[in-house]
This record gives C-alpha cells, sequence and structure tokens, in this order.
C-alpha cells in the first residue's frame, strides 16, 4: 500500500476496519457453493471419461471397415488394387463386349477347356510324347502323325486365341492376369499359361511343323524371357 | 491473500480449471470471508448479498475453462462481483440512486448530514463503539466510493488494481478514494 498517500489513508481507520471483518457466509451456504464446485468438474471428468474411447473406438472401426472394404474389392475386383506397374493398359473394347462376371465365367470356362485340350493332346500323342525325338527325326517323320483329332484340337485353340484378342483387360483370369504384359501383346498367345505354351510346341514338332515350331519359340521367348526352356526344347 | 508456502490464487485456479476439485476449495476458503463482507457491505440486505455471493462463485465455476494466469485471480473475482452488484442495481431501478450518491462533487457535510441517528449500545466496549460507529458510517458513503475503500481493505487491492477490478481509471479511483477517506473521519468525528 505504499502508493497510497496520506489523504487517500488512513492508518486509524484502516485498523479499525481490520478489527470488524469478523462477517463469514453461513455454512450452508458454503457447502452450497463448494457443492456446486465439485459437482462441475465431476461432471466434466465423467463425460471426459465417455468421450476419450469415442475418438480409438472410431479410429479402430475406421480402420477395421478400410480393410474389410480394401479385401472385398481386392477378391472382386483385383486388378483395381494390383499396383500399376505391373497392369498393362487397358484394350478398348468394342461396346458390345461382355463385361464382368459373365465374362469372368467365360474365361473360366475357357481356361478348363484349353487344359483339357492339352491333356488329350497328350494322351493322344501317347508314347511318341513321351519319349521326345530329337528335331531332326521330327523334320522326317510321317504326315500320318498329324491325326485328325489333332487338327481339331488345333483349330479349337485357334479359335480360343482368338477370341481371347478381344478380352478386357477385367475379364482375364487371375492365371492370365499374373503373366507379364507382353505375352498378352503377342499375336494371340494372351490366354496361354507357359506351360501350355510349350505343350503346343511340343506338339507342333511332333506333327513335323518345326519352321512353326521355331517360330512359336521365338515367340515364347520374347514373351517370357526368364523361362527356363525344358531340354528337348533348348 | 496466499503466504510464500501456499500455492498462488492463479495457480490454484488453473488447478480447477483442470479439474482439481480440491483447489476450488483453497481457493474458496481463502476469499470467502473478504468477499461476503464485500457484499454485505454493498447491498442494502443480508439475503440480497448472500444470493450475489452465490452468484459470484457460480459465475467463477462456469467460467472457469476461460480463465487465463495473465491477470490476478482477485482482480477477476472482484471484478465479476462488482458487475453483479451492477446488474442487481440496474434490475432492481436503484441504478440512479447508485450513481447518485456516487457523485464525487457532493459535499462531505450533505452525504453525513442524511445518516440515520447512531443509536449506542449501552454495554459495548470503546473499541466496539467505535467499530460500530465506522460500519455505519462506511454505510453512509456513495456506492462507488464505499466500493473503492471496500476493495482496498476487503481484498487488499493496490489503486491499479482496484481501476482494473471496477474498470475505471486510475484517477477516477484515486478520487474516490479521497473522497471516501476524507468522510469517514468527518462522520467518525461527528459521530463521536
Amino acid at each position: 500500500m505504499n502508493d497510497m498517500h496520506d489523504d487517500l489513508r488512513d492508518d486509524g481507520i484502516s485498523r479499525l476496519y481490520q478489527r470488524s471483518r469478523i462477517e463469514e457466509p453461513p455454512m450452508g451456504l458454503d457447502s452450497a457453493i463448494l457443492s456446486q464446485g465439485r459437482k462441475a468438474v465431476k461432471k466434466k471428468k465423467n463425460l471426459w471419461c465417455r468421450v476419450r474411447w469415442v475418438v480409438p473406438l472410431t479410429s479402430f472401426a475406421l480402420a477395421m471397415l478400410t480393410a474389410t472394404l480394401f479385401i472385398q474389392m481386392r477378391q472382386e475386383h483385383p486388378e483395381i488394387v494390383a499396383p500399376s506397374s505391373v497392369v498393362s493398359p487397358a484394350p478398348i473394347l468394342p461396346p458390345t463386349l461382355q463385361t464382368g462376371e459373365g465374362l469372368k465365367d467365360d474365361l473360366q470356362r475357357d481356361l478348363k477347356k484349353r487344359k483339357a485340350t492339352v491333356g488329350k493332346e497328350q494322351r493322344e500323342m501317347g508314347d511318341a510324347a513321351a519319349t521326345p525325338a530329337p528335331a531332326m527325326e521330327l523334320k522326317s517323320a510321317p504326315a500320318e502323325m498329324e491325326t485328325a483329332p489333332a487338327r481339331n484340337l488345333m483349330k479349337q485353340k485357334q479359335e480360343a486365341v482368338g477370341t481371347s484378342q478381344f478380352r478386357s483387360r477385367e475379364s482375364l483370369s487371375e492365371t492370365d492376369s499374373a503373366a507379364p504384359p507382353q505375352a498378352k501383346d503377342m499375336k494371340g498367345q494372351t490366354a496361354l499359361t507357359p506351360d501350355a505354351w510349350i505343350e503346343k510346341i511340343r506338339g507342333l514338332l511332333k506333327q513335323g511343323k518345326k519352321d512353326e515350331a521355331v517360330k512359336e519359340l521365338k515367340t515364347f521367348r520374347t514373351a517370357y524371357p526368364d523361362y527356363e526352356l525344358p531340354a528337348d526344347l533348348k | 491473500m496466499a503466504t510464500p508456502y501456499e500455492p498462488a490464487d492463479e495457480k490454484l485456479m488453473l488447478s480447477y480449471k483442470d479439474g482439481d476439485s480440491a483447489a476450488f476449495e483453497q481457493l474458496y476458503l481463502r476469499h470467502k470471508g473478504p468477499l461476503y463482507r464485500y457484499m454485505l457491505r454493498s447491498c442494502d440486505s443480508k439475503d440480497i448479498a448472500e444470493e450475489l455471493f452465490q452468484d459470484v462463485w457460480a459465475s467463477i465455476i462456469k467460467s472457469r475453462s476461460s480463465y487465463k494466469a495473465s491477470a490476478l485471480f482477485t482482480t477477476w473475482l472482484y471484478r465479476i462481483a462488482s458487475n453483479r452488484l451492477t446488474d442487481h442495481y440496474r434490475k432492481s431501478g436503484k441504478w440512479d440512486q447508485y450513481i447518485d450518491r456516487a457523485g464525487e462533487e457532493a459535499s462531505d457535510e450533505n452525504n453525513c448530514a442524511v445518516a440515520a441517528p447512531y443509536e449506542q449500545p449501552e454495554h459495548q466496549t470503546a473499541i466496539n463503539q467505535q467499530i460500530q460507529r465506522l460500519l455505519f458510517c462506511l454505510e453512509q458513503l456513495p456506492a462507488l466510493q464505499r466500493q473503492v475503500f471496500l476493495l482496498r481493505e476487503e481484498a487488499g487491492l493496490k489503486l491499479e488494481e482496484i481501476a482494473n477490478a471496477i474498470e475505471a481509471n486510475k484517477e477516477a479511483v484515486k478520487s474516490r478514494m479521497r473522497y471516501a477517506i476524507n468522510k469517514l473521519r468527518h462522520c467518525m468525528g461527528e459521530v463521536s
């Protein structure tokens, strides 16, 4: 109180006033105010306890939802979630082409058909296929080797290859989409797996179509440069 | 007022803001007496004083989240109290009377002349008599003069802090204080 000048302060009056300071609020008022103060804080604490769980819970739920959606998307449309560097640009399709589930079913049917064809071909080729002859010998193989069923099979294969040219990226099966992008662009070999392709080349050799087989092999090597060729085709 | 070993009011208020109800209890116990007497001596009746006193603490509780330690807690507390008193005077239609009584130009004689005759109790000690006299004279002061006197004596505020609490300039506070002291001296002498 040093800033008080004499005319602003009277020590006698101040001392006297200090002795008069005896009144206090009634106890009922004290407890009412104190309980009001405690309640306000408790209410806030309770609210915070409730709110505290909301943020992590919401985050967890959101993460779960995202993961579920991602997995579902990957199962239904693998090409959408696949890394863009692996997927080749989709070809422009004619508007009349099928899309979606119908096309997928067709593709699976084609694949089964192709596998069955290759198996049948192998069976038909019999022992001759089991003991592969040298290339020079095959060249001079009799024309009778090219049997009627084999010709039919080849025709079927070519048809299958022909239809696959118009397949959209979406319609490709998982096996097909795993192949390198170059393989899909090679003159109608899009739907062939490396093994099936090798079998096809073998078939050509067995039929005595060496030039065609060599050509196919070259195409195959371009498409699958890292694929290790079987000993009989090296 | 906090001793050097006790946490400052501002720290307690910040603790209360963070949810420590014990801090509020400490603050209340520290300030309840001065604030109660400030309200009691600024109002016409004890009931109104108690109601306003409770309102002030309710405001403190309600606005704790907006409290910033940049200002003294005491200044903040008494600003709320002064505003509450002003509101009360306005609402009860006594604002004009309140302002008129606060006229600094009014002479000391006029203010003390209207005072009711002081009744001296028969068995009071000399000091008690003096205290009663002082309280009587205080009651006769214009509201704004009484306010600055009470803020200094009850809340222990300095002139500048009083100016902050009642949102007035320091010179006006000085002037009111000077008038208040002069009138009290005069009244005390006159009564005795």
